[in-house]
């Protein structure tokens, strides 16, 4: 009987303290540092797959101008998502001030919600409708069957290819792009395929140091890269912050 | 009088050179210009979307010929609203609204169309009114961030105009009134104010 109504008092004294923190808690939406490339607040990413998109993306950033960020966050504190994302980009300012080649791809996780922002500089290449094609074909099909890490290399893939044909991201998000082949095999033409096989096999043999032949073509690659990064400078690594770049609410959303 | 009236000002310009960036000599100016970009904004993203609607009209057309009067309402409601415009330094309170108006009527035009869409699986699955669909999702969604955008202007440069000391300075050379703000117009409250329909 007592201990009834000790248990009554305290679920009475959490509710009273719920109800009264709650809609503070709901009006707060509260823009993320930006510290890298991707930043993941829900904790839906593993560490492979952080570490392989940041490098993939300063790979981006350095060859082919366009920053782009990710953003996982547990909820959206009552905002939509268009509204959560024209915030983040407006504080974070993606892209150049002159160029404004600034993305962003936000995953909310309770709401179920991702979007692509596109920055007024990439608004010609990423259209809305591509943007949405990306969402609807790429990412939320592998959201739904509980593959964040695959749904979000493949929308950062598709978006980095979208943004500038010549940059490839695949060698830098190998293994995590392996799922997405073999599941979109059925549609594209065995040729891709073959390509794709014969990228990875350069990429990987020349990593290992094997067949002096493909090496060649290994080394090749990477010092191109390497000049491509001396000569935009230091700049970009060390901290990630975005440069000024312009938003005016591009882009399309999902949900899965 | 007269000359009294050039030496204060005179001496308000040197007052205001001396602590330049504080009084508003600089910040008034900037901040009707703002207003001006906003507003070419909000004027540009609402006909973007006029632009899409040609081609949004002639695909549901395709497919559901016969909802002749949804479209039809489109049209016109299209062509009010390419009519309406925003005088880009200040407009008048009246000019907003009846901008807001004739754009709100495209806005539930367009609602309406969509409503009946939903009726036509084999529409909505085409990739042409899809990719149209996620266009106007888009533009939509431009149109809020530019009016967001204009309404902070108009309010950062009321501030200036209003608040001194910037208003003193705003008194004494530009002169400039306050501007009107948006409001939510008829359409708009309603939008609001009704539950959306839920299907199961």
């Amino acid at each position: 009987m007592k201990i009834g109504r000790a248990i009554l008092r305290a679920m009475a004294g959490v509710a009273l303290i719920l109800w009264s923190v709650a809609p503070i808690a709901a009006a707060e939406f509260e823009v993320p540092a930006l510290r890298s490339a991707v930043t993941d607040r829900a904790g839906i990413l593993s560490p492979v797959t952080r570490q392989k998109l940041e490098s993939a993306l300063q790979e981006l950033r350095r060859v082919g101008g366009t920053q782009l960020a990710v953003l996982t966050l547990p909820n959206l504190s009552g905002l939509t998502i268009e509204q959560a994302s024209i915030r983040v980009v407006d504080e974070w300012k993606l892209g150049t001030k002159k160029g404004d080649k600034g993305v962003l791809l936000l995953v909310a996780r309770d709401e179920r919600k991702v979007r692509i922002e596109v920055g007024q500089g990439l608004e010609g290449q990423l259209t809305d409708a591509y943007s949405k094609r990306i969402i609807d074909e790429g990412i939320t099909p592998l959201f739904r069957e509980g593959d964040m890490n695959g749904g979000v290399t493949v929308g950062v893939y598709q978006i980095a290819r979208l943004t500038n044909p010549k940059i490839d991201l695949r060698p830098f998000l190998e293994g995590q792009l392996r799922q997405r082949n073999s599941r979109s095999r059925r549609e594209s033409s065995p040729w891709a395929t073959l390509f794709g096989g014969l990228l990875m096999l350069v990429v990987f043999s020349s990593r290992m140091g094997l067949l002096p032949l493909l090496l060649l073509g290994g080394m090749g690659g990477r010092r191109r890269m390497g000049h491509y990064g001396g000569g935009l400078g230091g700049g970009g690594f060390g901290g990630f912050s975005g440069g000024g770049g312009g938003f005016s609410g591009g882009g399309a959303s999902g949900g899965w | 009088m007269p000359e009294l009236r050039l030496g204060s000002r005179v001496t308000g310009l040197l007052v205001c050179l001396f602590f330049l960036g504080g009084c508003g000599v600089q910040s008034i100016p900037r901040a009707a210009n703002q207003v001006e970009a906003a507003v070419a904004e909000v004027t540009n993203q609402y006909k973007r979307r006029a632009d899409l609607i040609p081609n949004l009209v002639n695909t549901v057309k395709g497919y559901a010929g016969h909802e002749r009067e949804t479209l039809e309402a489109v049209v016109n409601a299209r062509a009010n609203a390419t009519r309406a415009t925003l005088d880009p330094s200040g407009a008048t309170p009246q000019q907003i609204q009846a901008f807001q108006q004739a754009q709100g009527g495209l806005s539930q035009a367009l609602g309406r169309l969509m409503v009946v869409v939903e009726r036509y699986p084999e529409l909505k699955a085409d990739r042409n009114f899809r990719e149209l669909q996620a266009q106007l999702e888009g533009t939509e969604n431009r149109i809020t961030i530019a009016r967001q955008r204009h309404i902070e202007a108009i309010k950062a440069f009321n501030d200036l105009v209003t608040v001194p000391p910037s208003s003193w300075t705003n008194s004494l050379f530009y002169k400039h009134h306050k501007m009107s703000q948006w409001a939510l117009d008829e359409a708009e409250r309603q939008e609001v104010e009704t539950v959306p329909e839920v299907q199961f």
